[in-house]
């Protein structure tokens, strides 16, 4: 069964270089798209994304506020929190909730050491 | 243009305007966390687009940026009003290289030292230079070229350039600007066209342009086939078609109606934009006129989420300009004026939009010195203007109205800023070819309001066609109460003029063939007399024949006829024929 990966951030330009990259590592990939916090929730609970990779930086809910409660209702799923701001306290943080930190901009490399050990762990799980 | 760098730049000229919105508001509300985060945001942003689209420069001074915004948060610094400046600037080098990058797909050679200048200035210590405001304001075409050069490194001229030379390449107005046209003053953006980039492809915005104008002909054009389809059908029933098929046509002439006045809403729909467009940018510019003028003045907008047609939000801009340049320049008072008067600091002009009926009504009003009736009276008088037998004559209200006279002005010197006051002239020439007029109130030592009253559309309206003179008239439905049969009993002579009694009021009988200079018809038996409203009075007007009402397209004169009082515009009829719409407003008065 195709692997559903969630995008959400608030710059269309973000998730179009996002989804850039994941086209090049996992081209069979179904990719989805989310603006904000609600359509972030809608569509975790109607299409049930297998990994999710959510922007810190969003006007309404911080991303870390939301990876919480996608962590909470979908405990299996992978969760990576992307972030320009590099600081220890931010990767800290999103380790506590239970979701992965990665460094804005994205780079290829980090993007599928992230996505290696997603796969894996939805694999064993 | 490949579609990243397109979002990137329909991004970043989106956070740019939110930042600078959030920097003016932050001047006058320094304690608004909401307004902070959402320029902390604005700013952060911005700096991943750049690093997305690798451009370094840019990176690194929005990273600056977001620095002097954390030492504000920090309280390490405080957001004074040289700060405020200082980052606008930053935004202003920005919007610089978004257009370069637009023309050349790259950050120019230029932009490390100009980063690097930038980023010396936000450092604490340093002060930015201060110059004049510039003698002229130079043609759009001619600022383009020497923007880059300059941004930066100069204050307010160049800062106040930038934002005139951003605006201007914002505010993408339409392809025919003899649609909306005053006779240009100097620095007019109605010469102003959108640059193309380098390889000759226009900028996106144009293409939709075209395509939404495309779609507005046709439909304009179907409403014409439409109004001919009935009148055809019509003229089919009369001669006996067979009573079945006349019902059924009647019917999908019915359907017919509803559809194409659907489409046509629909394209007007695509050819809205919100008035946010032109108004979100004179905060700014208000701002660098009071540094200019060395007053301090403050710009607050309302309304701005109204929904107009393209063309006249792109041709709201000079007039608004003019008005506010007159409010800063002639209008509001010193520093010291203002204390003395025990009136407010900083002075506020209110920008406001606001629906009245089926106008749509631009106020900018402001709290200044008010317009001063004796200077009025002796400009006037001075320049010959009027004599001062009709001077003395006038109401308060006419006097006012002066300041609309071609070459009038009662400023002492000529200041740099609004040259010789010759905007209100301009002003009211550019919003009558929008189909709107141009009102005025004033009270001494408390303020002027400048009124805009315009129509939300130029476009579909339902009009009577009336027959003066052997020829044809519309006059908009709008300002029709009430038509009937005329018949001499109804009439009084009141002198050489005849009067009507009409719902318990006695009206003036106004002929339309008087008024439109045509020959009275010979025979008085079919006329009819129309009532109209406007601004609240009402006037009966004679005509010879009533025709039908029809929906139609209407279009505003342009080129050499733009302006002409008592003409709303022109429309096509089904038959051909040429039906020009009265403006009765401007005929009767």
């Amino acid at each position: 069964m195709t692997i559903k990966i969630l995008i959400v951030d608030d710059s269309k330009l973000a998730r179009m270089s996002v989804a850039k990259l994941l086209s090049g590592l996992r081209p069979g990939w179904t990719q989805l798209e989310a603006a904000n916090v609600d359509e972030a929730l809608a569509q975790s609970g109607e299409e049930r994304p297998d990994i999710i990779l959510l922007d810190f930086n969003m006007p309404s809910q911080s991303g870390l506020e939301l990876a919480a409660r996608l962590r909470e209702s979908h405990p299996h799923v992978p969760v990576a929190i992307i972030s320009a701001n590099i600081q220890v306290e931010i990767a800290e943080r999103a380790a506590q909730v239970g979701a992965i930190f990665l460094a804005k901009p994205l780079t290829e490399a980090a993007l599928a050491e992230f996505l290696d050990a997603a796969e894996a762990r939805l694999a064993s799980s | 243009m490949n579609e990243f760098l397109e979002q990137f730049l329909i991004e970043s000229r989106e956070l740019i305007a939110q930042a600078a919105d959030d920097l003016l508001a932050l001047e006058y509300s320094p304690k608004d966390t909401g307004r902070f985060d959402s320029l902390f945001r604005a700013i952060h942003t911005l700096k991943g687009a750049a690093g997305i689209m690798d451009f370094g420069a840019m990176s690194r001074l929005s990273h600056a940026a977001e620095e002097v915004l954390s030492a504000v948060q920090t309280d390490i610094r405080t957001m004074t009003p040289e700060l405020i400046t200082d980052c606008l600037a930053c935004l202003d080098q920005i919007t610089t290289w978004l257009a370069a990058m637009e023309a050349s797909e790259a950050l120019p050679d230029t932009a490390e030292a100009e980063a690097e200048r930038m980023i010396v200035r936000l450092t604490p210590g340093n002060v930015a230079a201060d110059t004049e405001w510039p003698s002229h304001v130079p043609s759009p075409k001619g600022l383009q070229g020497s923007i880059s050069a300059d941004a930066g490194t100069k204050g307010h001229t160049a800062s106040a350039l930038a934002v005139i030379a951003s605006i201007l390449r914002q505010a993408d107005l339409p392809a025919d600007p003899g649609r909306a046209a005053a006779p240009n003053p100097p620095g007019s953006a109605n010469n102003f066209e959108a640059p193309n980039d380098t390889n000759g492809v226009a900028r996106p915005m144009r293409t939709d342009m075209a395509r939404i104008d495309a779609l507005m002909r046709l439909s304009g054009e179907l409403v014409v086939a439409k109004n001919a389809l009935r009148h055809e059908v019509e003229s089919a029933q009369q001669a006996g078609m067979p009573k079945q098929h006349g019902q059924n046509l009647a019917r999908i002439c019915g359907q017919f109606d509803r559809l194409t006045a659907d489409l046509l809403r629909a394209s007007m729909a695509a050819r809205v934009l919100p008035l946010r467009q032109v108004f979100q940018h004179f905060p700014r510019l208000v701002r660098e006129m009071a540094a200019g003028l060395n007053k301090k003045i403050r710009l607050v907008t309302e309304g701005d989420t109204m929904e107009v047609d393209r063309l006249i939000v792109g041709a709201l801009f000079e007039p608004v300009l003019h008005v506010l340049r007159n409010a800063a320049d002639h209008g509001v008072e010193s520093t010291e004026q203002r204390e003395a008067a025990g009136k407010p600091v900083p002075a506020i002009i209110r920008l406001s939009a606001a629906r009245l009926g089926e106008e749509m009504v631009i106020e900018i009003a402001d709290d200044g010195r008010g317009i001063d009736l004796a200077a009025i009276r002796a400009t006037a008088e001075a320049r010959g203007i009027v004599s001062p037998q009709a001077l003395a004559a006038m109401s308060q209200e006419e006097l006012q109205e002066l300041i609309f006279a071609p070459g009038f002005s009662t400023a002492g010197s000529v200041s740099n800023l609004s040259g010789r006051g010759v905007g209100m002239d301009a002003v009211r020439v550019a919003i009558r070819g929008l189909g709107g007029r141009v009102a005025v109130q004033s009270r001494l030592g408390a303020g002027t309001i400048i009124r805009f009253h315009l129509p939300f559309t130029v476009l579909l309206t339902q009009v009577l066609n009336v027959e003066v003179g052997g020829q044809i008239f519309g006059i908009p439905l709008a300002v029709v109460v009430e038509t009937s049969r005329f018949r001499p009993e109804m009439t009084a002579k009141l002198g050489a003029a005849e009067t009507i009694f009409w719902r318990s009021e006695t009206l003036l009988l106004i002929s339309l063939a008087q008024v439109l200079h045509l020959p009275e018809a010979a025979s008085k038996e079919a006329a009819q007399v129309v009532i109209v409203e406007h601004s609240g009075t009402f006037s009966a007007l004679k005509v010879d024949r009533l025709g039908k009402q029809i929906e139609v397209m209407l279009k505003p004169l342009d080129g050499l006829l733009a302006g002409m009082p008592g003409v709303a515009g022109t429309a096509l009829l089904s038959d051909g024929r040429v039906l020009i719409v009265l403006e009765l407003q401007e005929l009767l008065n």
